[in-house]
């Protein structure tokens, strides 16, 4: 650099300061430019969205506000169809509006904007669980099914913008893009407000009202369109069929909802801070349960879920109950089915027990490692479930539960805390599989039989997979805005301690 | 005014000598001119005080990065954030608008989102003249888990700069600088003495005139080709008459290429403690030991390291073979023949395929449980890795196992591949060679049966141009050791489920990210 300067300074100077002295002046330019009335106005071929925040008092709610609004500026901003009003608009337009206590303040600084849509986010608290309500008020009449109120609430201030910003998401669902005609050039050209930003892009695209339209050449916001079989006025909308992937934005929004969840409720930051809680899951499942069953059939299980923890941890008897009969009917059912006359261990053969009998036998205690790692997981279902925490492995639960499920009936299930749904399948696939083991010489029904063990088993996995979780702490922040109607079949624990069996729809409006 | 003071400002330029020199270098096969556009940083956003500290990194190596590649010259990034940031100018409707009026050609503008356990860096670029019109023209997004991994001041700069090199390169790859042409008194056309152009052929564009010149977006069409002649005139080619306001694209694409493989080199170098033969002599050594407690070492190794991917992967992909390779060793043809009992061609294959896993075949897995933990740890510059990074390694692990060199070099998913092709061919072979035996009583001897040799041949050659291909294929690919998961803007097809609460839609998803 010193070379370069001390060859040529003049040169050094124009090339290296010159640029910045340029910008300077650009620069010094930019507030004269920005007060000025005609600048203020929203760029009419983008339209615009006012975003308002109601002021607080309380700091955190402060803080809560300017987050919502600029989570709710990016929203808007990314799906491309209500350009946000810039911060120094908002304070120009707040001077013209009158006084903040006045009534329709707010509609009358959108109306200065003359925006066509404005939202006012009013963000509040009780105690820990914060809140915000979101009012979106249309100024066009044909975006008159926007209008709306929605509200939210969550324990964890982070969720609060990014479900709003999901709010503002969904508003878009099929929202074409609406583009103004800005004026006419040569050759059936136009010059039409929408460009990149909208997801517009270089090609065909058939409209209602102007035929089939060609999109010439695109800028960030402007485009330069040929609609040779119409002549549209100035300020006309042309409107194109492109949406905005609402859809895909969404998902997102839910990731990143989610992802927060977990890192509040995971068992990471609630019950083993100093400890990789996902080598405690694995070395519980495969070295502490089965050593606890060894020592306490079945209520081992539930001694063993104590090395994730758990503060205080309460047996889940209906669980041990059902495991406890479950594994007793395994070591005692050929037993049983020969009067008590076969012998006990199935590596004893005898006169009273045949080879299917056997055969039956040696796979019936050739499971129990399963249904002890059943009963665990059962009876961690439950201890998660009250400790308001979410087990290991949650981010990538999908996947988990299907790699549980392949290995132990119902075992996706039982970590997802569906538990009613994990024992239906647990008793199904054993009940199948011994059945297979003892027709297994059966040809016909045998693979019959095997056939049907298989389609529960996937029918357990894809299940696995794709069911929602029973964990109320991650539902309740994680849960969709949209009015739905769903199944449910639970096993919950009362106030009282009491278990109570709940099957039912649930209508979310 | 300012224009005028812009334009002045583009004709004398005086480059560092160092940059001089390199870009002569690069430009010595075909005679240049030179001169740079003008590039803007109009800030990288962030809120938490660790995402401050890497914008500000990211932003400074943005800066040292455009001012490398010679191919910008920068409006001081201080003064105009100052400037910005004073004047409320933080949306990118109003960044476009400064853009277009300070003559700036390409605008920088990104964010850093500290998620806790995560970083994610997006920058976008746009391009404010034609055929841009401030439109995005690229866009970089990195994803950086951090894990178990340290990341101090030192580190966290280091993997701004790469972020920065990657980002910049692939602007520069893809950014179109429009070079108008002028007459040159003699009735013919050159270019600006102070723009930068290869001699060569290219499109010529025309704007299309219009009533409105000061619109934003205009419509261009193609008006034939030109040669640029070594000593700067142009000339149509065919029917072409090229007019004064014609202009033609050029771009930095050499100079992308550089920087990234520049930076490439630098990292490894920095992160690879002895890439060369001692460690291929070293695997050599260890490959039997390595191969044979395989699959004990495997699976303790990704507990260790917490990789449980890693786990899942092996345990559902090694299964197969482990129970090959079991069943080989445990029901040896020697025993059965003690017991004078037949030992048939698959018993004889599996014992033969047991001790080729034991040797070699169970290599890759140990490599790959080790080798991912190893270049995670270089990736994320945590001191310079033993063993890893070696291309001569890397060959003689393909040669010898399946898809051992992929799984050195951090391709996990290629590894795979090749693992399960290697031993289905090897398996096909053992069993092809191996001899079945049938003890006859008789004569209290075994008769042997031979395989065909005709597929013995077939599997054989098909398992020989699988190295070869693999080989090639590992010398060809670099090691993963990428700060993170970057995403560039491509074009993609996958089939897709989308899952959503209420529903699940199967379809197929076309995806151009820009």
């Amino acid at each position: 650099m010193l070379t370069a300067m001390t060859m040529n300074p003049a040169g050094y100077i124009q090339s290296r300061i010159a640029p910045s002295l340029a910008a300077f002046m650009v620069l010094a330019m930019l507030p004269g430019a920005m007060v000025r009335a005609a600048e203020i106005r929203v760029n009419p071929p983008s339209g615009g969205v006012a975003v308002f925040v109601l002021p607080s008092a309380d700091p955190a709610l402060g803080a809560l506000g300017i987050e919502s609004g600029a989570a709710l500026r990016d929203a808007f901003d990314r799906c491309g169809r209500f350009l946000p009003v810039e911060e120094h608009q908002l304070r120009w337009a707040f001077r013209g509006a009158g006084s903040p206590t006045e009534d329709d303040f707010y509609g009358r600084a959108a109306r200065l904007l003359d925006v066509d849509l404005y939202v006012v986010v009013a963000p509040s608290r009780m105690g820990e669980i914060y809140g915000a309500a979101m009012r979106v008020v249309p100024r066009r009449g044909d975006l008159a099914h926007l209008e709306r109120v929605v509200r939210f609430e969550s324990r964890i201030m982070v969720n609060i913008p990014l479900r709003l910003a999901k709010a503002a998401a969904l508003l878009h669902e099929g929202l074409p893009v609406s583009a103004p005609v800005i004026a006419r050039l040569e050759f059936e050209r136009y010059l039409i407000g929408a460009g990149q930003w909208h997801g517009l892009s270089a090609g065909t695209f058939p409209t209602r009202d102007h035929g089939a339209i060609e999109v010439l050449v695109t800028g960030r916001y402007e485009s330069v369109a040929r609609i040779p079989s119409a002549k549209p006025g100035i300020e006309s909308k042309i409107v194109i069929p492109v949406y905005p992937d609402v859809r895909g934005r969404s998902r997102r929004y839910g990731a990143r909802i989610s992802e927060n969840t977990i890192a509040r409720y995971g068992a990471d930051s609630t019950l083993l801070k100093n400890t990789d809680p996902r080598k405690r899951y694995i070395e519980g499942a495969c070295i502490i349960n089965p050593g606890g069953n060894a020592c306490l059939p079945v209520y081992g299980a539930f001694l063993a879920t104590g090395y994730l923890g758990f503060r205080d941890p309460k047996a889940d008897a209906p669980g041990l109950a059902i495991s406890g009969s479950m594994l007793a009917l395994q070591l005692s059912l050929p037993s049983f089915l020969t009067g008590f006359s076969a012998h006990f261990f199935p590596w004893e053969r005898d006169g009273d027990k045949t080879r299917d009998m056997q055969r039956l036998q040696a796979v019936m205690w050739a499971t129990t490692p399963l249904t002890v790692s059943a009963a665990y997981f059962d009876q961690l279902a439950v201890q998660f479930s009250r400790a308001g925490a979410l087990p290991p492995f949650f981010e990538d639960r999908d996947a988990f539960a299907a790699l549980c499920s392949a290995v132990v009936p119902g075992g996706g299930q039982f970590y997802k805390g569906r538990r009613l749904t994990g024992w239906g399948f647990f008793i199904s696939e054993m009940a199948l599989g011994a059945c297979s083991a003892y027709y297994f010489d059966d040809r016909g029904r045998g693979r019959l039989l095997l056939a049907a063990l298989g389609t529960v088993k996937l029918a357990d996995i894809a299940s696995a997979f794709f069911m929602r979780t029973g964990y109320d702490v991650y539902n309740r922040e994680t849960a969709d805005d949209r009015a739905s109607l769903l199944p449910f079949l639970q096993m919950r624990e009362m106030p009282g301690g009491e278990d109570v069996m709940m099957l039912g729809m649930s209508y979310r409006p | 005014m300012l224009p005028l003071i812009i334009s002045k400002r583009t004709v004398v330029q005086k480059m560092p000598m160092v940059s001089t020199l390199v870009i002569m270098l690069v430009l010595s096969i075909s005679p240049a001119f030179a001169a740079r556009p003008i590039a803007a940083m109009a800030g990288i956003e962030a809120k938490s005080p660790r995402g401050a500290q890497v914008s500000g990194m990211l932003a400074e190596r943005l800066s040292a990065a455009l001012r490398l590649s010679g191919a910008f010259d920068q409006i001081d990034r201080a003064l105009l954030a100052d400037h910005l940031s004073r004047y409320g100018c933080d949306a990118e409707a109003c960044l476009l608008r400064f853009a277009r009026t300070a003559g700036v050609s390409l605008l920088l503008h990104g964010r850093v989102d500290d998620r806790g356990s995560a970083l994610t860096i997006e920058l976008e670029a746009y391009g404010i003249d034609a055929p841009y019109f401030g439109k995005i023209l690229y866009r970089y997004r990195a994803e950086l888990f951090q894990g178990t991994a340290v990341l101090a001041a030192r580190e966290l700069s280091l993997i701004c700069e790469e972020h920065a090199v990657r980002a910049l390169a692939g602007v520069l790859s893809r950014f179109r600088l429009p070079v108008p042409l002028i007459e040159d008194g003699g009735g013919g056309f050159s270019i600006q003495g102070d723009v930068r152009v290869s001699a060569g052929e290219y499109e010529l564009f025309r704007p299309v005139r219009s009533a409105r010149e000061d619109d934003v977006v205009r419509t261009v069409e193609r008006a034939g080709r030109v040669r640029i002649e070594d000593n700067g005139r142009v000339v149509g080619i065919g029917p072409a008459l090229p007019r004064a306001g014609d202009y033609m694209l050029t771009g930095f694409q050499d100079e992308a290429a550089r920087m990234a493989d520049l930076h490439l080199a630098r990292k490894e170098e920095a992160v690879f403690q002895h890439p060369g033969y001692s460690d291929a002599i070293l695997a050599v050594i260890f490959s039997a030991p390595a191969s044979a407690s395989m699959p004990i070492m495997a699976p303790l190794g990704y507990y260790h390291y917490g990789d449980f991917e890693g786990l899942s992967l092996w345990a559902a992909n090694a299964a197969p073979w482990l129970y090959l390779e079991a069943s080989g060793l445990l029901r040896r043809p020697n025993d059965l023949r003690k017991e004078k009992r037949d030992v048939s061609r698959e018993t004889a294959a599996r014992y033969n395929f047991g001790l080729y896993m034991l040797c070699a075949g169970g290599l890759p897995l140990f490599v790959d449980a080790f080798a991912h933990q190893y270049l995670r740890d270089a990736s994320l510059y945590q001191g310079a890795q033993p063993v890893i990074g070696g291309n001569p390694t890397a060959v003689y692990l393909s040669m010898v196992s399946g898809g051992g060199g992929h799984f050195y070099k951090g391709h996990r998913l290629w590894g795979y591949f090749y693992f399960h092709i290697n031993n289905a061919l090897v398996y096909s072979a053992l069993r092809e060679y191996s001899s079945a035996q049938r003890y006859d009583p008789g004569t209290d001897s075994y008769r042997k049966s031979k395989g065909d040799t005709g597929r013995l041949r077939v599997y054989l050659g098909a398992l020989g141009a699988l190295k070869i291909i693999e080989v090639a294929h590992v010398l060809s690919v670099g090691h993963s050791i990428s700060a993170g998961r970057v995403r560039e803007e491509r074009f993609s097809i996958a089939p897709d489920l989308i899952i959503d609460e209420n529903e699940i839609t199967p379809g197929l998803r076309m995806t151009y990210r820009f």
